[in-house]
């Protein structure tokens, strides 16, 4: 069914692929070096480490999962090969023939000694990718955290593009782009909710991790299902030849990873485990509350975990099997009991959610010129809110409802990475996914006593849907100042009966400028066929994940953006322009709640609107050196337009950002002692406030008696705006290293100077009595110690 | 390492203690607000078969202002034919119980062609709307007296009576209606005619069909969601089959279906979703729709069809 739908299109892309093949057919006076990048201890895939002939001026990078493969004229070369945070290696080598060898790098130099190739891959002025970031590990780790808990998703909000939902939220809003727009990838598999605790943690645990980027425009061709950003987040293989484990508290949670050789050098494993623990905490307080009133009780709950896990099998020298795992779940409740002699009544309301991911991935080097990767994968998303209440009098009366919604993956993909000669390397894959959404059904379960009891389910039925992409892209330099990454994207959804294709072509262009600045130009074209609907006033997990239908035609939208950057010394400038125009977005419609009425479908309750997004991003980066961060400016606009809302006029999108400002910075003082500091400035969000009240009337249902009611007339939608934001956090870590292993404590002060940021607004009574719309704001300066250790 | 861990936790509790205070309150600051300035709000929904006008005249009120919206006297409205032809006037005397409400010595009539509303009331600004009465509906019902069962959540298996309905499907224009059904009741003993009461419709899995939940009436449209066109064929919708009460017995059924100008559709409309979503914390706001000139009521006009169950 898929291949009959593609087939034009298919036969079009292999013949494409065929004739590419043909072009750069094998030179016969060329060799091929190729094998894998990695840490000389541990083994860790070193994913891209550039692989430089300093002869040739010609170099590739090591891919996700540290395979380089770099084609040269035969002879003596010289080639160096570096990453960040580790010794560049130098050695000759005599190609007279193809040469498989595999790489490792000693870390230990740090991020401030590490010395910088001038014809290194890594500067920013080399690549054709262009709004792509990453950041290292080692350095997120070093910033301030709230509670003393790490989050990857919090750093990513302190980059020009990306913002936050609110104070405290790990929601990504890139480039006026909303959340479900992101494809948040963790080991190649989608995550369809990143939140633990009502967004203010994401689940992504920085100690399981070994690299992290996202990318917000200018999307090669392997990447498509999302409008606005790629987050790819890979979690460590594990060591291959020594156990260590790391354990962390801190006042929020506590975790363990653990991770070692299965067999040495040939298979290893890494286990990461987190928990939250205030209700082990508070519950001997709430029992001892309870005990002194044993008729009235209260028991609220509230913990997250997560699990991670990932086993690392190299079968033989072409061959790799990697299995990962990831667990995530939210328990939140309250649960009351209240006891009047034989009399008594029970309520017990709880809200939980939960990812789950596996994934099966096998690597294979086919030559030392192509390379595989093939995944099996499976993703999982599910919310479940309810409420129990019996009452016990002369009978006994029992009620409950569960609302439940979510969505479940089964994914099939092969890449391949061919790299013909050194000046052309392409990438082609498919990938195919079985999607099962449950977007809301509710649970009812009744017993009053003297009449049947009723079991039964109420909402719409699952909706299944098969997406499938095929992509090809080839980056290649069409001279020495030119380098250009091409491809295209086409992709299909099928879902009740109906089909949508979509053909998205991809285009990036590197130009060298005199004086080592280099012009920077892309154009992506994405669909997308996933949608979260979301109630935009609400930070709740209250997200219901639907997908494109006969009815709801999938989003699309096509980005544009320039730039220039240039390295100064060992300081990356870029600065970046974007417009991004966006059809098909989706939005409940006025008066409409996730709480669907029993009788109506969600499809009936959502409008398809239209929406742009354009600005400006500075950033300038120093990665080496004592002092490292960054400073991060972006000058944004984002709108939206739905028929349905605001009368059809055009209206700022909630999270519309003017202005967005952010300094990072991590100083190594000694060995032993190291800080940083992070101050981020936004304009306020945009929000929709009543400004005025009327009186109306509707007849009532005899016609004879009329009702009426008082109306709040909103303002034009998202006209006012909060107070601007601005915190500053620290941190302050000492480390000491002992023969038993290394020891950090890390003291952190979330908004050191106690600017208490607005959070929410709502209609108060002043002192007299008059009405008055507040805003508020709960997060004051935050304290926090956590202790790190290990071995 | 002792004393770091101990210097570490002091100066975390005191930076958390001086942080309480601030954490207590909460409050950012206060939204400024521009002046409001009071506008005029009219709703008039009149059908061809009332026997009274009723016109709602009220100010608009900041929602800084703790009286809320007020109702204003002194108003004159008018409704005329075309934009001259007056044909009814309401004024100060017709003012009772903060509306203006005037009894007719016959119904109000079914008219052909644009009605304008007038109002001009002291200190404000005068307003205007404009509504054409939809035409007469025809109707063609077939009713099934206890025609099916079905499983209530609430309680258990019901015996319920089937309406089919069969509406003209204008092609030019939005066609909208609201339908309820009625039973008369009489003493058992007496037989005194106890009145007609409303019975509750219940549809089912019809897009065409919406419950307008401010009167338990049916809405039935014949555009769907998505804005596709739909008949107004084969509309069944169902009600629990009435029962005798103690002492009290059902004689008579009947059926009542407006239908309702575009306008007054879309009023019903918002007016459902905003007072429903009143009570839902996760829904989105609403903003009410109006066709008076100020932006704020409605005139919507509406035409009867009774039509006696046999």
């Amino acid at each position: 069914m898929i291949f009959s739908l593609f087939k034009g299109m298919y036969k079009r892309l292999f013949f494409l692929f065929l004739t590419v093949q043909l072009l750069f057919s094998v030179n016969s006076f060329a060799q091929t070096l190729s094998g894998h990048v990695q840490d000389a201890v541990s083994g860790e895939q070193l994913l891209g480490a550039t692989v430089w002939c300093e002869d040739t001026k010609q170099g590739v990078a090591a891919n996700i999962y540290g395979f380089y493969s770099l084609t040269l004229p035969e002879g003596k070369h010289n080639i160096i090969v570096t990453y960040i945070g580790y010794t560049p290696q130098r050695f000759e080598i005599d190609l007279s023939m193809n040469i498989k060898m595999d790489i490792n790098l000693i870390a230990g130099t740090k991020l401030k000694e590490a010395v910088v190739s001038a014809e290194s891959l890594n500067k920013i002025e080399e690549q054709v990718q262009m709004s792509k970031m990453e950041i290292p590990i080692d350095q997120v780790k070093r910033l301030p955290a709230i509670g003393g808990e790490v989050d990857l998703l919090k750093v990513l909000q302190l980059l020009p593009g990306v913002q936050s939902g609110g104070e405290g939220t790990s929601g990504l809003y890139v480039r006026g782009g909303s959340p479900d727009q992101n494809l948040m990838l963790l080991d190649g598999v989608p995550l369809y909710s990143v939140n633990h605790l009502f967004g203010f943690f994401s689940v992504f645990n920085a100690d399981a991790v070994k690299n992290m980027s996202i990318t917000k425009g200018g999307f090669p061709a392997r990447f498509g299902g999302r409008l606005s950003s790629i987050l790819e987040i890979y979690m460590k293989d594990g060591h291959m030849k020594e156990y260590h484990a790391d354990a962390t508290v801190s006042i929020i949670a506590s975790k363990l990873t653990v991770e070692g050789p299965i067999v040495e050098d040939k298979a290893s494993f890494m286990l990461s485990a987190r928990r939250t623990y205030l209700d082990l905490l508070i519950n001997p307080i709430i029992a001892q509350a309870n005990r002194n009133n044993p008729d009235v009780t209260t028991d609220p709950r509230y913990y997250f975990y997560d699990l991670n896990g990932k086993l690392n099998w190299r079968i033989g020298p072409k061959d790799r099997l990697y299995l990962s795992a990831f667990k995530g779940e939210d328990d939140f409740g309250i649960a009351s009991a209240e006891n009047y002699g034989i009399n008594s009544s029970t309520l017990d309301f709880g809200l939980d959610w939960k990812n789950e991911i596996q994934a099966l991935r096998w690597n294979r080097e086919w030559s030392p010129r192509l390379f595989s990767n093939t995944t099996l994968t499976r993703s999982l998303y599910n919310f479940n809110t309810g409420i129990e209440i019996t009452e016990q009098f002369e009978d006994t009366l029992s009620m409950a409802a569960l609302y439940n919604s979510g969505i479940e993956d089964f994914s099939g993909r092969i890449d391949f990475d061919f790299a013909p000669n050194a000046r052309h390397y392409i990438k082609f894959g498919a990938n195919w996914t079985n999607h099962t959404f449950s977007p809301g059904a509710t649970s009812l379960e009744l017993d009053f006593g003297d009449t049947p009891a009723l079991d039964t389910l109420l909402g719409p039925a699952d909706i299944k849907s098969d997406e499938a992409f095929l992509y090809v892209e080839d980056e290649f330099e069409l001279s020495e100042r030119l380098k250009l990454n091409l491809g295209v994207h086409a992709s299909i959804l099928m879902v009740q009966d109906t089909s949508y294709n979509s053909i998205q072509p991809r285009a990036a262009l590197n130009y060298r400028l005199p004086g080592g600045y280099a012009f920077k130009a892309s154009f992506a074209r994405m669909a997308q066929y996933v949608n979260l609907l979301t109630n935009e006033g609400l930070g709740l997990p209250t997200d219901l994940w639907v997908p494109s239908t006969a009815r709801i035609r999938p989003q699309q939208s096509w980005q544009v953006a320039m730039g220039v950057s240039k390295t100064f010394g060992d300081i990356e400038v870029s600065l970046e322009g974007y417009y991004k125009g966006m059809e098909g977005l989706l939005s409940y419609k006025e008066g409409a709640s996730f709480l669907f009425s029993l009788d109506t479908d969600w499809e009936d309750q959502v409008t398809q609107g239209i929406g742009n997004a354009y600005g400006t991003e500075l950033l300038v980066q120093k990665k080496y050196g004592r002092t490292t961060g960054w400073i991060g400016y972006t000058l944004s606009w984002s709108n939206r337009q739905f028929d349905d809302i605001n009368s059809g006029n055009w209206y700022p999108f909630t999270y519309d950002r003017r202005h967005d400002v952010s300094f990072v910075v991590t100083h190594d003082f000694t060995d032993k002692w190291t800080g940083s500091a992070v101050w981020l400035y936004g304009t306020g969000r945009a929000l929709t406030l009543s400004e005025s009240s009327f009186s109306a009337y509707v007849p009532d249902g005899t016609g004879e008696e009329i009702y009426t009611f008082s109306a709040e007339v909103p303002s034009e939608k998202n006209a006012f705006r909060m107070s601007p934001y601005h915190r500053l956090d620290l941190s302050l870590t000492r480390t000491k290293i002992r023969e038993n292993g290394t020891r950090h404590l890390i003291f952190s002060v979330y908004n050191a100077y106690n600017n208490l940021n607005p959070f929410f607004a709502q209609t108060d009574e002043d002192d007299n009595g008059n009405p008055v719309i507040r805003e508020y704001g709960i997060f004051p300066i935050i304290p926090s110690i956590a202790w790190r250790f290990s071995f | 390492m002792k004393n770091n861990f101990i210097f570490s936790i002091a100066l975390t509790a005191a930076i958390g203690f001086v942080s309480c205070d601030r954490f207590a309150d909460g409050v950012v600051h206060e939204i400024e607000f521009p002046e409001h300035t009071p506008r005029l709000a009219v709703t008039v929904i009149a059908g061809d078969t009332d026997n009274q006008i009723v016109a709602q005249v009220t100010s608009t009120a900041s929602v800084l202002d703790a009286a809320g919206p007020l109702p204003v006297d002194g108003a004159v409205i008018s409704l005329s034919l075309g934009e001259e032809d007056i044909v009814y006037t309401l004024g100060e005397d017709d003012f009772v119980d903060f509306a203006y409400k005037l009894t007719l010595d016959d119904t109000f009539g079914h008219f052909d062609g644009m009605m304008t509303l007038n109002v001009d009331a002291p200190g404000f600004d005068p307003v205007t709307a404009s509504n054409m009465m939809p035409p007469i509906p025809e109707v063609s019902l077939t009713y099934e007296y206890r025609g099916d069962t079905t499983n209530s959540p609430w309680y258990g298996e019901v015996i319920q009576d089937v309406y089919t309905l069969d509406l003209v499907n204008h092609s030019d224009v939005d066609d909208s209606y609201l339908i309820y059904v009625d039973a008369l009741y009489i003493d058992a003993f007496t037989l005194d005619t106890l009145g007609w009461n409303q019975v509750w419709l219940r549809n089912q899995n019809d897009q065409r069909i919406t419950q307008e939940p401010i009167t338990g009436g049916l809405i039935v449209s014949d555009m769907n969601a998505s804005g596709w066109s739909n008949g107004l064929e084969d509309l069944t919708f169902f009600s629990k089959s009435t029962e005798d009460e103690k002492g009290v017995e059902s004689v008579a059924l009947r059926m009542r279906v407006k239908a309702l100008s575009p306008e007054l559709a879309k009023f019903y409309e918002s007016a459902g979703d905003y007072l429903s979503g009143g009570f839902d914390f996760f829904a989105e706001p609403t903003l009410m729709y109006s066709n008076i000139s100020s932006g704020f009521g409605c005139f919507g006009l509406s035409s009867q069809t009774i039509v006696d169950i046999e």
